[in-house]
């Protein structure tokens, strides 16, 4: 299989690879009720059809890869589940921080995006502590979106944003040097300055770690993006292949990059536009 | 020639849907082309020759592979356009309360066919349309758009390709790629003036209703679509807001040039089969499947009825008729 891919890597690499491809995972819960399994046994399913894909990306040489492990429309599940699904998530955070793990094998620094506080404290800390046991790694990023849906990033942003020009305005204010440009005295109008734009709030966007996504893949042929890069798919490629997110391989990969290579020039001319 | 046609009873509507099929596989024979030549052009910068071939082959067989399902999924528009495909009449349109169409602002500039388009969806009874598209194009055009499916004209009927048509009412909301992000933007500035402005900092995050609300006051409101359709080369949303993207389907129609009634019926038809399937089961994605299968049967029924019983009745007619002048 290493063989089958690193040759088809070695053809693809002849036209333009994409630098950052997402995923939703899709289809776990179907795929262990198609195959009779066990509740937690689809997810399982489903991590390692994610390591394999995950290798697949880095060696075809796309550096970032982002995953949306958990949405925050997901905690409105049954609590038993919510909870099995942690307990996974947390296991495969710890996993992923060996020593002999995928992660290290290919220098993967790995960002997790997401409301974290929403999040219980030990999954958490574990977050935390991948983040900081990766942080040398360089070849490669991986962003798993945990706790997260696109409407909070943009809210967090925003509030990040409005923030930040209240502290720029204090701190001039009490330097004698605001001149009620910042703040409005009183129930004065109209004379505040707009001052945040598009750049200050993607500079706050959970997502800033890596460039806006040349390809999102959801499996099992949902169309949707379910509040997933909303703001950062403007000119990205979706492909929806109608299999559960377990049984994803290389030829699926494949394919999306060679709709990606098809698409490039347009894809590129419509970036530049915006 | 004529004769040939009248006496195979062959409608003038079908007629008109015969040419459009033709035309729509010659658009797709030059669009593959243009891409072939974008594909050469990058296969021979330098590199490996062998690793080159094989690049182009891998991607000749995909252009192959995908002009096949096209003209497989042309014909199927024209089974549907011509009512010879029925099951997609039984269309439940309540479940569709609001449609966005996604169009390439470079094919946006052909009017006459927006209007076409347009006119399709009020004929499948849509009652509302957000129309996008990144430049603004028609935006620019809000005036003739508006003017031509608005209330004023609902008596209006007119002959169009042989079809006589009610004109219908629509509402439209025109939205462009800076309702997106400097939407956003302003908004951001709104809730700012708001609730930091009297010079104290709110405790509270700000909340989705209240980023709504902002959204509303500055202009950039709007309902969430349940169906997105784009109209272009890629399946790509080219920027749509993204505060009313979140949970809209989305699905791709190919270029403004190609479109179909029959692939907008089959289209939304799907939309509402999936829908329903939400609300009786967890598999909808088996549902779905299901659908194509049965199209794929249905479309093979027809071809073999056509070609082995239909035709030959009426090639035979033809022939009575040429004997008896």
């Amino acid at each position: 299989m290493d063989e089958d891919s690193s040759s088809i890597s070695r053809v693809l690499s002849v036209g333009p690879v994409p630098d950052h491809i997402a995923f939703i995972m899709d289809g776990n819960r179907r795929y262990a009720k198609k195959r009779n399994l066990l509740d937690g046994a689809g997810h399982r399913s489903g991590y390692l059809a994610l390591m394999n894909m995950l290798k697949y990306c880095y060696e075809l040489g796309v550096k970032y890869a982002t995953i949306y492990a958990f949405s925050i429309d997901n905690f409105r599940r049954r609590p038993e589940e919510v909870q099995s699904t942690m307990q996974l998530i947390l296991e495969k955070i710890e996993d992923l921080i060996k020593e002999e793990s995928m992660v290290n094998q290919y220098g993967v620094r790995i960002y997790f995006l997401g409301s974290l506080k929403l999040l219980s404290k030990p999954v958490r800390l574990a977050a935390e502590r991948a983040m900081v046991a990766t942080s040398g790694n360089s070849k490669s990023v991986l962003s798993i979106c945990l706790a997260y849906t696109s409407s909070d990033e943009i809210l967090h942003a925003v509030q990040e944003c409005c923030g930040e020009k209240w502290d720029e305005g204090s701190a001039l204010e009490s330097k004698g040097a605001g001149n009620g440009l910042v703040f409005l005295k009183g129930n004065e109008n109209g004379k505040i300055k707009p001052s945040i734009v598009v750049k200050d709030l993607e500079k706050h966007m959970y997502a800033a770690v890596a460039p806006d996504p040349d390809i999102i893949i959801r499996t099992s042929g949902e169309t949707r993006l379910s509040n997933f890069l909303l703001w950062q798919s403007a000119n990205c490629l979706l492909y929806a292949p109608p299999i559960l997110w377990p049984e994803i391989g290389l030829w699926h990969l494949i394919w999306a990059v060679l709709d990606f290579q098809r698409n490039f020039s347009y894809l590129k001319e419509k970036t530049k536009l915006s | 020639m004529v004769e040939l046609l009248v006496v195979l009873h062959i409608p003038i509507h079908q007629l008109h849907l015969m040419q459009d099929f033709l035309k729509m596989q010659l658009n797709r024979i030059l669009k593959y082309g243009n891409e072939t030549q974008e594909l050469l052009k990058w296969a021979s910068r330098s590199g490996n020759l062998g690793l080159r071939v094989l690049w182009l082959i891998l991607h000749f067989a995909v252009t192959i592979w995908y002009f096949l399902l096209g003209v497989v999924q042309s014909f199927e528009s024209f089974l549907i356009a011509c009512d010879i495909l029925t099951k997609y009449e039984a269309l439940d349109i309540s479940k569709v309360r609001y449609l966005a169409m996604v169009i390439d602002s470079e094919e946006a500039q052909e009017l006459s066919k927006v209007f076409e388009l347009l006119q399709w969806v009020a004929d499948i009874g849509v009652k509302s349309v957000c129309l996008y598209d990144p430049e603004g194009v028609l935006k620019k055009n809000k005036e003739p758009i508006t003017q031509r499916f608005s209330s004023a004209n609902l008596s209006e009927e007119a002959a169009v390709n042989g079809r006589l048509v009610t004109r219908r009412n629509l509402t439209l909301e025109f939205v462009s790629f800076e309702d997106g992000k400097e939407a956003v933007a302003k908004a951001a500035n709104y809730l700012f003036v708001k609730h930091y402005a009297n010079g104290t900092k709110e405790k509270s995050d700000f909340t989705e209703p209240q980023m709504a609300e902002a959204l509303g006051a500055i202009g950039s409101g709007g309902a969430e679509p349940d169906l997105l359709l784009i109209y272009g080369p890629t399946r790509c949303h080219l920027g749509f807001p993204a505060w009313r993207l979140r949970y809209t389907e989305i699905v791709h129609m190919g270029p403004l040039k190609s479109m179909s009634y029959g692939s907008l019926v089959k289209a939304i038809f799907k939309y509402t089969m999936v829908h329903q399937n939400y609300v009786t089961s967890s598999c909808g994605t088996s549902m779905m499947r299901k659908i194509d299968l049965t199209d794929a049967a249905s479309i093979v029924c027809i071809l073999l009825r056509m070609f082995f019983f239909d035709c030959r009745t009426k090639v035979k007619r033809y022939l009575l008729a040429c004997m008896s002048n």
